[in-house]
């Protein structure tokens, strides 16, 4: 089975389980008495399954050529607001994100940014997606910081594996091809590490039933894995793609609760 | 060579005395099918000018650039219309449908002068699959439009994520109908399932 074919059947699968999941959702939009979270979760899966159809439609008429700008990258970045959007709604406590981190995830941003235009060499369109993804960014570290999700120290390891998986991804595009394996493999170990570490928090949270803080992290966890997806090519895109899926249900999992816990 | 502008004056100018004529839903609904009817030129322009930019080519244009240009063209005036007046729900969609049909006939004349009168069976599936595609969208971006007010929903994110629904669902289209065999027979049919299950949405968010 090729890569293509594996993309395919994983799109394909995410589409059956958003079909679900939409379905789910706007019932729990008439049994939370219209609450926002619901009702943006919903935009977000309904814009979710339209670019993810239009993706795998694309790519079966015309698997050899690389998708020209088209609807579906309009449909990603307000995909991307509504999903920010819907993380802003459910914000408990409204806080203010110190300099610190603020600059720290702007910077991480425009880092993914600049990788997105020196490997794809589509400027615009990076852009606009490098400025929207750092707004979404902001919003969901916001949302941590909101419910004290993850103590300093957590914050400090977060900023280092960041940084480092920054510094391997641009080092692939400096050393010469003999070794730029190595710097390669570094970076899809730090974009896994992240995802355990979210997962792990994720999972304690659970434990400890706060509703909120859960629902954050599975919003951090499922961006970090879109994120790690962008970053990725071949098996690797594939495998970040299939894990995508089980993230939007326990998103779905996670906002049902902390809306029926309200 | 067609000349669009030519074709747009003389299918205005009796739905421009009709203006002066009807009143209420009807004076409503003439404007804003004529509104659609500009629309459709104005995003022809756009388009023809990204294709000359950008180098696309025709064929890729059509598929990938036309639904995004067509769309933002249709909800524009809906947009204006829905911030600036503060239609209710029903007068909105009578906007919606206007823009949608006048848009829809539009095009629907410019292509049958450009590519023939003589099948009556291609003109058929012409007009049923473009003519409701191009209305459903806009009804399904006039029920985002609903939807967010009735959820205090506004803003950026809101706004441009029922213009992508349309985008999406316009881009879909096109992508299926430029192929052959079973994707254009799905492409050709999917204006007229959505319409359907628009329709029952609107039906019930109606009797809520």
């Amino acid at each position: 089975m090729t890569v293509i074919q594996i993309s395919q059947i994983s799109v394909s699968i995410q589409i059956a389980v958003l079909a679900v999941l939409l379905g789910l959702t706007v019932r729990l939009v008439g049994e939370s008495a219209r609450n926002l979270t619901a009702v943006f979760l919903s935009f977000s899966f309904g814009l979710w399954l339209l670019t993810d159809l239009y993706w795998l439609i694309y790519d079966l008429m015309r698997p050899e050529s690389r998708m020209p700008f088209a609807a579906n990258e309009i449909g990603e970045t307000a995909m991307s607001l509504v999903i920010a959007a819907m993380v802003n709604s459910a914000i408990r406590r409204p806080t203010r994100l110190p300099m610190g981190f603020l600059t720290g995830t702007c910077l991480f941003a425009v880092s993914n940014a600049v990788l997105w235009i020196l490997w794809s060499g589509e400027i615009v369109e990076d852009i606009i997606v490098g400025v929207v993804y750092a707004w979404l960014y902001c919003s969901i570290v916001r949302s941590l910081r909101s419910e004290q999700a993850l103590t300093g120290t957590k914050w400090i390891v977060l900023g280092v594996l960041c940084t480092a998986l920054i510094v391997c991804q641009s080092l692939t595009f400096i050393v010469s091809e003999d070794i730029k394996n190595i710097p390669d493999l570094f970076a899809y170990i730090l974009l896994i590490a992240v995802a355990v570490f979210f997962a792990c928090l994720f999972i304690r949270s659970y434990k400890e039933k706060l509703a909120h803080v859960q629902m954050f992290l599975s919003f951090a966890l499922v961006i970090w894995i879109t994120t790690a997806k962008y970053m990725s090519g071949g098996n690797w895109y594939n495998l970040f793609l299939t894990l995508e899926t089980p993230g939007l249900i326990l998103w779905f999992l996670s906002v049902r609760k902390a809306v029926k816990a309200v | 060579m067609i000349f669009s502008e030519n074709i747009l004056i003389c299918m205005a100018l009796p739905l421009l005395l009709t203006v002066f004529l009807v009143r209420d839903n009807a004076r409503r609904l003439v404007i804003f099918f004529l509104i659609g009817m500009a629309a459709c030129l104005l995003g022809a322009y756009v388009s023809g000018f990204i294709d000359v930019a950008a180098g696309y080519g025709t064929e890729d244009t059509a598929i990938f650039i036309s639904p995004v240009v067509e769309e933002a063209m249709k909800f524009l005036p809906l947009l204006f219309y829905f911030l600036m007046f503060g239609p209710d729900n029903d007068r909105l969609f009578t906007a919606a449908v206007g823009v949608g049909a006048g848009f829809a006939s539009f095009e629907n004349v410019c292509s049958m002068i450009t590519s023939g009168t003589e099948s009556l069976g291609f003109l058929l599936i012409r007009g049923l699959a473009v003519g409701v595609m191009h209305i459903v969208s806009i009804a399904a971006l006039a029920l985002g439009l609903v939807m967010a007010r009735r959820y205090k929903v506004s803003g950026v994110s809101a706004i441009l994520g029922a213009l992508s629904v349309s985008m999406l669902f316009h881009g879909i289209y096109n992508l299926l109908a430029s192929g052959n065999g079973i994707s254009s027979a799905i492409g050709f049919c999917l204006p007229i399932v959505t319409a359907i299950l628009v329709f029952l949405a609107y039906r019930k968010l109606q009797a809520k």
